[in-house]
């Protein structure tokens, strides 16, 4: 599941009709695409040999047009989606138990374009995607209570100065890039020292984000599962 | 209003921490029907974050304290400000109740904390200054006592009520003083709103405002300082100025006068009965002294209360106000030499007039020499039933020594070196004392009507 972050600002130019782009992307997703479709059918898949991944390649496609960006839903979480989605339903169908009936209305149903199937679907949308925040947010709020952080201590020293979180996002960037992370999650501590050389950054901004530094770092490490609270962490445009 | 968007990661009670799309953890109040994992929009001021809200809050608060303090300030319609010595500035709305009070030196500021002067009216308000000035001895009968009102009406659209005239301040402050036996040069002027306003700028009331201007005029200057902080009393002596001619050449509207105990008593020049040589002679100096006093500046120690001006420049005052002196016959010490002087009528009462005036007559200087005796011993008990002796005697000497007419014109002077006579005033000794005086001057009196009837008689 590798997909950067510019995915949003690129299926725009993609919109609009250039169908280059639109072909890079799906062959930079495919990675990310087979993995979401194994993850679901629950063994890893074939592209030569499984139908799983094609329906999944069909349905990432479908993502990019169907992809709302003032949804406030991240493409590669809307994609992920709409995968799961689709391969679901032909999973359906293609299962002898429910090889007959509603299924088979239901896939019916999804490729209709009236007003009521799009209701409906962003509601079947935003439905998946807030169940899908609030697992990863008890994820996360498991993880930092782990590291002994809580979401009001957050509240209480995340600063208010964007560059300042700038700074302190730097900084967790330069944790999970060094591979920092796991000695972090064994001692609960921030290797300052080795951030403060690393990145140039003073060692009381270090202190004094310590706990946003620890969050933010938790996040971008298990970047795959926290897709949507990554969304929110916005790398500054200057690298480490 | 700005909306932070957020995504809720923890609900406790009606609040929770949202994390917001530029990565920012907020603590904030959250909207009816949040679930954690849902996306909402928070108002700017929802946040939770109490910092930028005091800082708000106590900005506002200061502004509105400005605001209330320019709107209250605008809201008088007229002020009053008042010199004992404290200078003090009423505030008086179209009601005429007293919305705002600022002393205006160290012991006006003093003197207005003792005062609940808020939403009072302005005669009340008054009355409770000069009692309060008296109570701290800024009026003492002992001293030489100059109180200065000015009015300045700042609305001159609104109708400002009769209790807002220069009559009407001028009765009410005279009450206290009256009351308490306290004598005093009373002046209460008009200004103009420009001449408050150029007051303020230095700090000051209008009356005082007056003198430092036409003590310039003369070429006099008076410091700022000296003149906030100073006696006018002071000023006066030290810059050879007159405070009430001051005031009076800005406006000639202003009413002044005296008020005193002497006040209470009789002049000679009404009693008619008397017509002896000395009092008509009497009677002839004092119009002497009034148009002598050129600087119009008219008093005379026996009751009459004047509009500046009235009698010598008539510079365009309202007319004479010349009260006949009402005899509330409270027993007073001056009075016991003369008995019953104040009440004419019954036969009896008129022989003892005469007595009274006979022994005036005789004793003129032998009384004279008493007192500066008494004086130069520090026995400054007797003032009070000497000072009318001490009057009449002066009368007399300028009368033959036109020199004296100064020391007439400012009695009160006089009075300042006899000292804290007004405190022993209850002793048994003082009473004793008295006492032993009086029998004296009686049997002096009854010498007077054995040897000198024919004198008597004839006059």
């Amino acid at each position: 599941m590798l997909l950067g972050d510019q995915f949003e600002s690129r299926i725009a130019a993609i919109k609009k009709g250039d169908k280059v782009s639109r072909e890079q992307l799906i062959a930079e997703a495919k990675p990310f695409i087979a993995a979401v479709t194994g993850r679901l059918c629950g063994r890893s898949l074939n592209w030569e040999s499984d139908d799983e991944l094609s329906i999944g390649l069909i349905a990432f496609n479908e993502a990019i047009d169907r992809f709302n960006i003032d949804q406030g839903v991240p493409f590669t979480a809307f994609a992920r989606l709409v995968i799961r989605s689709r391969v679901t339903d032909y999973l359906r169908r293609e299962s002898r138990w429910n090889k007959v009936d509603l299924a088979s209305q239901d896939s019916a149903g999804m490729l209709d374009n009236s007003a009521d199937y799009a209701a409906s679907w962003d509601q079947y949308v935003s439905e998946i995607v807030d169940r899908e925040r609030k697992e990863e947010i008890q994820i996360f709020s498991d993880k930092l209570k782990h590291l002994g952080i809580s979401f009001s201590d957050l509240a209480n020293v995340s600063p208010k100065h964007k560059d300042t979180r700038e700074t302190l996002i730097c900084a967790a960037q330069f944790i999970v890039q060094s591979n920092f992370y796991p000695e972090l999650l064994k001692n609960r501590k921030l290797p300052l020292k080795e951030i403060a050389i690393g990145t140039g950054i003073s060692r009381k901004v270090l202190e004094r984000g310590r706990k946003y530094i620890m969050a933010v770092s938790t996040l971008l490490y298990y970047r795959d599962e926290f897709i949507y609270l990554k969304s929110y962490i916005k790398a500054p445009q200057r690298g480490v | 209003m700005a909306l932070n968007r957020g995504l809720v990661m923890e609900i406790k009670g009606g609040k929770g921490v949202i994390l917001t799309r530029d990565g920012r953890f907020l603590k904030v109040r959250l909207p009816k029907g949040a679930e954690i994992g849902k996306e909402v929009n928070i108002p700017k001021t929802s946040f939770i974050s109490y910092k930028p809200l005091m800082a708000v809050a106590s900005l506002l608060v200061a502004v509105f304290a400005w605001f209330a303090f320019q709107m209250a300030t605008p809201a008088a319609s007229a002020y009053v400000a008042l010199d004992i010595n404290p200078s003090i500035e009423l505030g008086v709305d179209n009601k005429d109740l007293v919305v705002s009070a600022r002393g205006l030196n160290e012991e006006g500021k003093l003197l207005i904390n003792s005062i609940k002067y808020k939403k009072k009216p302005l005669d009340q308000c008054l009355s409770e200054i000069i009692n309060s000035a008296i109570q701290s001895r800024y009026l003492s009968p002992e001293k030489d006592n100059l109180i200065i009102a000015t009015v300045t009406k700042t609305d001159q659209h609104s109708p400002v009520k009769k209790e807002i005239s220069v009559d009407s301040i001028y009765t009410v402050i005279r009450q206290p003083i009256k009351d308490n036996g306290i004598k005093a040069e009373l002046v209460v002027s008009e200004t103009e709103p420009k001449v408050l306003k150029n007051a303020r700028k230095i700090g000051t009331t209008p009356g005082r405002y007056l003198i430092q201007q036409e003590a310039e005029k003369k070429g006099i200057k008076i410091s700022n300082k000296d003149l906030r902080e100073n006696k006018i009393r002071e000023l006066e002596v030290s810059q050879h100025i007159r405070a009430a001619e001051c005031i009076n050449n800005a406006d000639p509207g202003t009413i002044s006068g005296w008020d005193d105990k002497i006040n209470k008593k009789p002049t000679f020049e009404k009693n008619g009965n008397n017509n002896n040589s000395a009092d008509s002679k009497n009677k002839m100096d004092q119009k002497d002294l009034k148009t002598k006093n050129s600087n119009g500046f008219t008093k005379d120690n026996y009751g009459t209360e004047k509009k500046y001006g009235s009698d010598t420049k008539n510079n365009g005052s309202k007319g004479v106000k010349d009260e006949p002196i009402k005899n509330n016959i409270k027993p007073q010490k001056g009075n016991n030499v003369f008995i019953n002087h104040n009440d004419k009528g019954t036969p009896e009462k008129e022989a003892d007039k005469l007595k009274a005036d006979k022994l005036k007559d005789d004793l003129g200087e032998f009384n004279w020499s008493v007192i500066m005796t008494k004086n130069k011993m520090g026995l400054n008990e007797f003032t009070e039933s000497e000072n009318e002796q001490y009057g009449n005697q002066q009368e007399k000497n300028k009368a033959q020594d036109p020199d004296h007419v100064k020391d007439q014109e400012k009695p009160g002077r006089k009075e300042n070196y006899h000292g804290k006579r007004q405190d022993s005033a209850n002793e048994p000794g003082y009473q004793k004392e008295l006492e032993t005086i009086q029998d004296y001057f009686k049997n002096l009196i009854k010498g007077n009507e054995n040897n000198n009837k024919p004198r008597g008689e004839t006059n």
